[in-house]
This record gives structure tokens, sequence and C-alpha cells, in this order.
């Protein structure tokens, strides 16, 4: 079997146009729909309005039924996590000029980040370019304390420094905006010295009503529409155990992905199906990333060695075939979603994820109704958990977005 | 034997004919209301905001034109359509009504007014004469609101032409709420001015884009803080009202700061200021 020669990440390289492109909020673009993918969306949400119970998703083809998802190895090798480092290259090319300036204007530089979106991590590898001193977050006792000595503790830095989530230091409590306040006024005037603040998006559009900050020049991570996306998943699927791996749509049996070579000479077409995923995700390669490796499949015992005939096991001209299922299945809010629902949605969005006690200190509903609901968040798959702390799950991300947007709840601006 | 000539000339013959054309139109009208009084809420309530008030609105005027159609329908019916026969049933109809029924037809006559001028609407919070609840119904005779305490209040249309009309909403989904802490004189004014703030901030209810302000007045009898915020959605304004006060005592107790307890019975005197 030949090799496919490797190309790294020169596909997400290219000096023409970058996959990771760091550009002010303002320019951020989002992707649109392709034909009718936006009747569909709205097809689709008013199904939702009307539909009596809460079923899942009309049931797949009967041939994408008899596709099994990949193992979690095979998962690994072609979709493995998102490597953000390049991201925080992008990130220092738009930092250049304020970061060769002596006296910097404005000391402080915002990277806002969505839902999924690494932005801690890139900010960290940033850290670590730069040599800046990493800013851990305050336990929550002390942001309800509005503890002094934390902030105190990060005056005269005469170092670089960097606080890669703005959304710890504080809680949607009386008194849980004291320190984000503190911190927020002392950085702004220069006072800790020159520094990156990394906030999610949601926190972001909170903390411009509590403590308003007028920052035209705070950064984002430009939208990944179809083209990037081509490039991110291809990239990410150049593995040695993926050698001659062809992504096909599941329906249609047309490919997906186009070769890494096509990609490096420019010679490639950018599928439908990723530019819907693009549009669906606004811009968020972090949701598309969950929903691609969401959607992989294999034929069945194409990860075994079973004796069928190569031909059924998805080989397609020598080649491995992964299909992409056709269908973009994701959560769905259940019927009875209700205002208690929406606030604990709301809350954990705001905070980009919080424990069930810290839920209960924000909210006007006691710790147990709460824990019950999260269980039913979590059995919906609408919330992931990790530890202590719950989130709202990537695949739900755009379904609870659009239903805290519908019922005008505060969204961010992405 | 002049006016039976008079008669059939405004009046057709009244036939078997005739009568089930009218009972077809008048039983299509009925079921058409019926149908819309149903569906219509039914969808808007399963929308949320702006959207959700404007279909609600939008069930009385499609009644009305619903209405209008089976009257245009129905009298080709029963009269000559010419000016002549129209302009002496019309006056002979009106003036034995006026005399008759005068109030009801006022409050038919002030239910198109009210459709059309919408003073209110289905899904409006509106106070009148002291009844303070959100429209259900604009019927073509009353105008049916539900009270905070889930008691259904029918209010002739007529009211629009003699009383005031409050209207909280407006048709929109911005209604703003007032929650009254009353405190003892000796504090910092401008501190629990800001803890106020920050506690409508906190708020789940919260409006977020609307403006907050905290309103404060110096009283006899210690300080009045009148702390005005918007609730995302108007139905949630007594839960956003309640967790306004849960949180503001809590927050003010932190700072210790002393309640106001005098002007309590003060208060609840008759004429008091409210």
């Amino acid at each position: 079997m030949n090799k496919k020669p490797r190309y790294g990440e020169d596909i997400l390289w290219q000096p023409d146009a970058p996959v990771w492109e760091v550009v002010p909020l303002a320019e951020y673009i989002l992707p649109s729909f392709v034909g009718l993918g936006s009747a569909v969306k709205k097809w689709t949400s008013l199904q939702r309005i009307f539909r009596r119970s809460s079923e899942t998703s009309s049931s797949p083809a009967r041939s994408e039924a008899e596709l099994r998802a990949l193992s979690q190895v095979r998962l690994e090798n072609l979709a493995p996590p998102i490597n953000w480092s390049l991201a925080a290259r992008a990130l220092d090319m738009a930092l250049h000029d304020w970061l060769r300036d002596e006296h910097p204007e404005p000391p402080v530089r915002f990277f806002i980040g969505q839902p999924w979106c690494d932005y801690a991590a890139i900010l960290r590898q940033w850290a670590k370019i730069h040599d800046a001193a990493l800013i851990a977050p305050p336990d929550p006792g002390q942001i309800l304390q509005s503890d002094a000595r934390w902030v105190q503790l990060r005056e005269h830095h005469d170092r670089l420094w960097v606080m890669p989530r703005l959304e710890r230091l504080f809680v949607r409590h009386a008194d849980g905006r004291g320190l984000v306040r503190d911190f927020l006024e002392r950085a702004t005037s220069g006072s800790i010295g020159r520094g990156i603040i990394g906030c999610d998006s949601w926190a972001w559009a909170y903390l411009q009503r509590v403590w308003p900050l007028a920052q035209p020049d705070a950064l984002t991570m430009q939208a990944f529409d179809g083209e990037k996306l081509t490039r991110l998943f291809a990239c990410l699927a150049q593995t040695e155990a993926s050698e001659h791996v062809q992504f096909c749509n599941a329906k249609t049996g047309n490919p997906v992905l186009p070769e890494c070579e096509d990609i490096v000479q420019g010679a490639y077409t950018i599928s439908r199906e990723l530019k819907q995923l693009a549009a669906h995700c606004r811009g968020n390669p972090g949701t598309a990333w969950s929903y691609w490796r969401h959607r992989l499949r294999s034929e069945p015992d194409v990860d075994g060695s079973s004796p069928i005939p190569e031909d059924s096991l998805g080989k397609k001209g020598g080649e491995d075939v992964v299909w992409l299922a056709a269908d973009l299945v994701e959560p769905s809010m259940p019927m009875e979603a209700d205002e208690d629902m929406a606030f604990v949605l709301h809350g954990l969005l705001l905070h980009n994820g919080l424990s069930a006690d810290m839920l209960a200190e924000i909210l006007p509903l006691s710790r147990s109704w709460i824990m019950s609901l999260l269980l039913r968040l979590l059995r919906c798959e609408l919330v992931s958990r990790d530890g202590q702390c719950w989130h709202v799950s990537a695949l739900a991300y755009a379904t609870v977005r659009e239903f805290l947007r519908t019922r005008d709840y505060l969204t961010d601006q992405f | 034997m002049n006016d039976a000539i008079k008669a059939s000339q405004i009046f057709k013959p009244f036939t078997a004919d005739t009568l089930v054309y009218l009972l077809v139109i008048v039983a299509t009208a009925a079921v058409l209301i019926f149908i819309t009084r149903r569906l219509v809420p039914w969808i808007a309530n399963r929308l949320h905001g702006k959207r959700r008030l404007v279909l609600l609105a939008g069930e009385s005027v499609l009644r009305l034109l619903i209405i209008l159609a089976a009257l245009l329908l129905c009298i080709p019916l029963v009269i000559e359509p010419s000016l002549q026969s129209m302009i002496a049933v019309f006056s002979a109809v009106g003036l034995a009504v006026g005399f008759a029924l005068k109030d009801y037809t006022s409050s038919l006559v002030a239910g198109i007014v009210a459709v059309g001028e919408m003073p209110y609407r289905n899904g409006d919070w509106i106070e009148v004469n002291g009844v303070y609840g959100e429209v259900q119904c604009v019927g073509m005779r009353t105008v049916s609101i539900v009270t905070p305490d889930d008691t259904m209040v029918s209010i002739p249309h007529l009211k629009i032409w003699t009383e005031l009309i409050l209207n909280a909403n407006n048709g929109g989904p911005s209604l703003q709420c007032a929650t009254d802490f009353f405190l003892h004189p000796r504090h910092d004014a401008a501190q629990v001015r800001q803890v106020l703030e920050d506690v409508a901030l906190t708020s789940p209810y919260l409006q977020i884009n609307k403006p907050i302000a905290v309103i404060v007045e110096e009283k006899p009898w210690g300080t009045r803080y009148r702390l005005r915020a918007y609730p995302v959605d108007p139905r949630q304004q007594f839960r956003f009202i309640t967790d306004l006060t849960v949180r503001g005592k809590a927050a003010l107790a932190r700072l210790e700061v002393s309640f106001s307890t005098l002007p309590v019975t003060m208060m609840d005197l008759p004429g008091s200021e409210k």
C-alpha cells in the first residue's frame, strides 16, 4: 500500500489564507448557509416549537442505520483533538505591534473565545512562548468575599502576564462581581503591567453590562467557514494509521473532504456538508469538531478482523472509506423546558460551566431542584459533567443558544 | 299597502334556501372564530417575546375580519343591496338598538375601536379602574383580563370612552417592574444605590439590555429606594419583583443597614402616597 505524504500543518498555515486568524471582534464574519440551508434550519426550529413530546430527531436512512459509530481509537486517529498551538501563533502575530511597543496603549488586550474553543489553552501556549506569568483564578470563596488580597497580589507585575479565563473571576451574585471590577480597573489602568485577558464570549457579553468596557481592540478567532473546516479536518485526519482514508457522505456517497495534496495545490472544492456545518456552528471550530466526530461512521466490523470481503467493509478503490452521517443529529430541548431550565442553561453559559452548589448560590432555585434539572438535562445530552462542573455540551450548544435567544435572554455576540 | 310595498323593496323574499345560506355562513363564521380563539393562543404560547405578543394581538383582528366578512355575505341575502334600502334598514336598526341597548351597542362599537386603536391587545398587562391583569381576550363587548390572583375579570369596552387605561407593556415584551426597599435614614445612600443596581444585575429574570434605575426618596420616616428594572418576559413580573426583594434584602442585610419599620402602618393609611 502506498503511503501518502504527510503535509503536517502546512495545510493550516498558508500565508495567503491562514486557517487560524485572529481579528478584532467587530470583524468576525458569520458563515452563511448555502442554498436552502437557512430555510431548512427555520423549518426544523418550527417543527421543534410544535412537537408534542421530546422524541429525538427523525430516524436516519436505512443505509445510515446500518453504519456504526467509529471506535474511540479510530476517532482519535481520524479526528484527534484540535491542536491550538497554531492559534497561539496567530494570536502572537495579531499582537506583534502591541508587543513591540514599549508603552502600549491599551496596556491590556482582551481575547474573546466561544464555548468549546479552548481560548484558555491558546493563551497558555502564548504565555509559554513569551514566558509570561499565568494568573490563576481565585477560588469561589474569594470571589464571594471580594478578597482584595487576591487583586493586590497581582500589582507591580514587571513581567508580561496572562489571565486565561476572566469568567472565573466573577459569579452572578450580589457579592460576586467586586473582584472582577477591581481587577479590570487595575488591569485596564495599567497598574499591573502589560497583559492579556482571555474571556468566554457569554461572560464577555455579561461583563459589558457589569463593568462597561469600551474595547474596540478586543480580539477573537475569525470564524471557521467551510474552507477553514475543510483544511482543519483534513489536517487532523493525517495520521500514520489513517492512510488513504476517504470521507464520504453516507447518503450520496460524494466525498466530503478533499485529499491533502489537493488542498496544498489549491485544487479542491469545499463540500456542501462542511459549509452547512460551519454555518450551523456559527464559525465555532470547537463545536464543529464535535459534530464532525459525532457524525463519522464506518461499515460494521471495519474495526475488527472480520472475514467479510473488502468491498463490503467500506473500501473504495483500495482506500478506507469513512462515512459522514448525512443528518446533523443533535440533542433537542425537552418539551417541558421551562423558565427554570432556561436559568440553569443560561447560568452555565454565562460562567462557562458551574458546579451545582454555585448554581444554587446564583439562582432562585434550591440545590435539589437544580440537581434534578441538571440530571434531566444530562439525560437529554444537553449538558455534560466534568467532575463537579457542569457545562452545556458541545453538540447541544447551538440548540441551547437558539432556545435562549428566542426567549430574549442575553446571548454572546457571535 | 304602501308600507308592504316598501318592505318588499327593502327585504328580499325569505326562502328556505336563504335560511340555509344564512345558517351556513353563521356556522362557518362561528367555527372559524372558535378555531381562531383556540389555535392562535395555542401557537402564540409556544413562542416568546415580541412574536408571541404580535400573534396574540392578531387574534382579535382576525375575529373582527371574520365577523365583517360574515356580515357582508349575509346582508345581501336578506336586503336588496341598494343604497336606499341599506340606509333605511340601518337607520331603523340603529335607532332601535341605540335606545334599547345603548350601553351594549356602545361596548360593541368601542370593541371595534379597541381592535383598531389597540389601547390593549391580548397579552398586554393593563389596569382599568384599579384592576390589574393580563389581557386574555379582547372580545366584541368586553375585554377579559386575568389578575395576579388568577381571577378572570370582564371589563366592557365602553370604559375606553371614560376611564384611564394603563397599559404596562403596550404590545411589547418590555414591562418595567418597581421593587421598593424602605430603610432607616442613617446609611450610606450611594453604597445602597450601588448594591441595589448590582442586585438587579444578578437576577436571572433581568432583561439585561434594558436600563436599571434606582430612585431614592427621603421621607419623614426614612429613605425609600425604588429599584426599577425589566424582566425578560412580562409574565415573570411578580417572580422578578420577589427575586429582587429577596436578593435586595439579603444584600442590604450584609451591609448592616437597618430597615425602616415605622412607615408600614403609615403607608397603609387610606389616602397615603403610593
